[in-house]
């Protein structure tokens, strides 16, 4: 028995300095460590690394490590935070940056660019990673607009004119929804609504503070849901498919409003349909939505010269080239997407509509309000005695009631 | 050192490993989610955080989205244990008897609760859309289709199918181990007295499975009320549509991880607890009485043998 618990010490003893050993071994390296944390996506992971792989060349005294973090990117990152242990740079996408800059857990990059280099980004792409010292925290990787897909052999069938305002859009979708065809594919959140919101004069956030029960976003709603239960338009859920992009390619629909990101999907799902793609119908005036992606600092990094220099390389206008010829998103330096639409003419238009897109950003409580609108337009689509004022009433009650808790 | 302390301390260290294991990554988890519920915690702002006492749990008796949640989950819990427990007695039953093929049934059985629930929700997903098999199946009997996850009203009881689906399998393994542990002359006599198979099963298997009984309810609903992900793939997280799979876990974690309130995702936590201890305390309470009986069987049979 002695024996047996003399040997169980000895090779837990044995383990535990082996595992501090491990720690050790990275500190006497010369090499500088920084790690860099990005979605799971082997899309992403694949691209990332060979980048850092091209910064290595050239700067043979860093080493980057790459981190996918699987599973709830901002969980874990949040957890991460707590304990002080973040990655040096990881991805900081605009609707959730409100948070992490609220709470100072973001490094400023006000002196990472040029003045000159920083012209060449879109300031609407700028603004989201701004604070409200408008310190800048993040700079932007690429980004994605929002437009309409249509399916032109279904247009051309029916003599169709391209809608461009709200009353063409409701006449054609009319006109289309037949032969078991919906005219419209939405997908009923405020990730694909935003845009109606803002064509109609209304917003989202006025003064930092989220503003969801906005009579002009309201009004906006009641045209959207209105399209849905004439029958025009049905949600993803109510066909029967995942995704916009399912009922699109599958022709189960002649319409959809989506982000250039279909695209690519389109060539895996139907790559002999022949569709097009143009502005979203406005009201008063023409808008779209944004969604952006931005590198970030940790305020708790050891390196912070080495970590900049590292994301001046990431958002350089040639690494964003690369970024882009994958094909997903957009880079977000102005040069390179003029580059960007030479090299693909038919994603044109939602590189055009960089300066009228609102953020997909709501401040520190960016997710409650995604949630909470969430909630209330499902609550008017599946319960025919709300009206959207009742159900936006709600959820801007629930929302202030969380930021005041903040 | 004596031989009793020698052995005490070899013991220690026997049981060390899993000893630290619970100590660091479950017991002192509690602890200190139980000290964060008395506090006003922002995740992301550790250093402004605050001792507020009481004020997340007056917070919690005034949240209606909790009893809504803690409704939810009530529900879930009270249709999903009777019935899964009713079907892993009857799979344990049969998969007790002399049949061919025995093997295979137990292990087909059992896989799906080696199957990771991810997997299982998106299969079900797949399978409950308006599309799908489960739809066209239950077409040819005239039943209209619908989205099972997106309607409100199927939502909850798409989660209960799919947990039940998922956890029969190991609980008819208990039952199994049980029904092998019934001494058989007990059937003997029985059939000698005269006893139908259906009247054996009731009089006998039941009543002596009583103990793994409590085991399987208890563990069950322990599972059920802290019902988690099934919710949260169904939703996407959010509990709809219509608030119909927030349960309270799913609340707790939105609340905490969402808007970053540990602290009071924490009282909801303890919230949670204080249910469940409730009920396990009662539901030992009610088994201990009806424990008599099988105690009572055991005499007769001493006294007859």
């Amino acid at each position: 028995m002695k024996k047996l618990s003399f040997l169980f010490i000895m090779t837990t003893l044995a383990l535990g300095i082996v595992g501090c050993s491990d720690n050790s071994d990275q500190a006497s390296s010369d090499k500088i460590t920084l790690t860099i944390a990005t979605y799971s996506d082997p899309f992403e992971v694949d691209i990332v690394t060979k980048q850092a792989e091209a910064y290595m060349s050239n700067n043979p005294d860093v080493e980057l490590i790459i981190e996918p973090i699987s599973g709830d990117f901002w969980e874990v990152l949040k957890t991460r935070m707590v304990s002080n242990n973040e990655p040096d740079i990881f991805y900081m996408d605009i609707f959730q940056a409100g948070q992490f800059i609220d709470a100072e857990k973001l490094a400023s990059l006000d002196d990472l660019l040029a003045d000159e280099d920083l012209a060449d980004f879109e300031p609407a792409l700028l603004n989201g990673f701004r604070g409200q010292d408008d310190v800048l925290y993040g700079i932007p990787k690429d980004f994605s607009t929002l437009a309409l897909y249509y399916n032109e052999a279904m247009f051309a069938e029916a003599g169709l004119k391209l809608p461009t305002t709200w009353s063409e859009l409701e006449e054609v979708a009319k006109a289309l929804t037949k032969d078991g065809v919906v005219g419209l594919s939405l997908q009923n959140g405020i990730d694909r609504a935003q845009p109606f919101f803002y064509s109609n004069g209304g917003s989202m956030m006025k003064d930092g503070k989220p503003t969801l029960n906005d009579p002009k976003n309201i009004e906006a709603y009641e045209y959207w849901i209105g399209l849905i239960k004439d029958g025009y338009a049905q949600t993803p859920q109510q066909l029967g498919v995942g995704w916009d992009g399912d009922a699109f390619a599958s022709e189960m629909v002649a319409m959809t409003i989506e982000g250039n990101w279909m695209v690519n999907s389109m060539l895996e799902l139907a790559p002999d349909l022949e569709y097009g793609v143009i502005p979203i119908p406005y009201k008063e005036k023409p808008a779209s939505m944004q969604f952006t992606v931005a590198y970030s600092m940790s305020k708790n990094t050891d390196y912070p010269e080495e970590a900049k220099d590292v994301i001046r390389f990431l958002t350089s206008s040639e690494q964003q080239q690369v970024v882009a010829d994958a094909g997903r998103s957009m880079p977000s330096r102005t040069s390179a997407l003029e580059e960007f639409k030479t090299k693909w003419p038919e994603r044109e238009v939602f590189a055009d509509l960089a300066p009228i897109a609102s953020e997909f950003n709501y401040g520190v409580i960016s997710s409650t309000v995604v949630d909470e609108t969430a909630k209330a337009m499902e609550k008017v689509l599946l319960d025919d005695s709300v009206t959207v004022k009742e159900a936006f009433d709600t959820a801007q009650a629930n929302i202030d009631k969380a930021l005041s808790k903040q | 050192m004596n031989k009793k302390t020698q052995e005490n301390i070899d013991g220690w260290i026997m049981v060390a490993p899993i000893v630290i294991l619970m100590l660091v990554f479950v017991i002192g988890p509690a602890i200190y989610s139980f000290i964060l519920s008395f506090q006003d915690y922002n995740m992301l702002k550790p250093d402004k955080s605050e001792w507020v006492w009481l004020g997340n749990y007056k917070e919690l008796i005034s949240d209606p989205n909790f009893y809504q949640a803690l409704y939810n989950t009530l529900k879930y819990s009270i249709i999903v244990v009777p019935v899964q427990t009713a079907i892993a007695l009857l799979l344990a039953t049969v998969a007790n008897q002399k049949i061919k093929g025995k093997t295979f049934f137990r292990v087909a059985y059992y896989i799906p609760a080696v199957t990771s629930a991810v997997a299982s929700a998106a299969m079900f997903m797949f399978l409950f859309n308006t599309n799908g098999i489960a739809n066209k199946f239950l077409g040819i009997f005239g039943f209209e289709a619908v989205s099972w996850f997106n309607d409100p009203t199927y939502a909850l009881p798409l989660a209960m199918i799919m947990a039940i689906w998922s956890t029969v399998g190991t609980q008819m393994l208990v039952f199994l181990a049980g029904l092998q542990d019934i001494p058989r002359e007990v059937y003997e006599a029985s059939a000698i007295d005269g006893a139908s198979s259906i009247r054996s099963f009731f009089s006998i298997t039941v009543p002596l499975l009583s103990e793994k009984t409590m085991f399987v309810v208890v563990v069950g609903m322990i599972g059920t009320l802290q019902m988690f992900d099934q919710a949260f793939i169904i939703s996407g997280g959010t509990g709809g549509p219509l608030g119909s799979t927030t349960t309270v876990v799913l609340y707790l974690y939105n609340k905490a991880f969402g808007e970053n309130r540990l602290g009071y995702g924490s009282a909801v936590a303890v919230g949670l607890f204080i249910v469940i201890f409730t009920l396990t305390v009662l539901q030992k309470s009610f088994f201990e009485e009806d424990e008599n009986k099988p105690k009572r069987l055991g005499k007769r049979r001493k006294l007859n043998g």
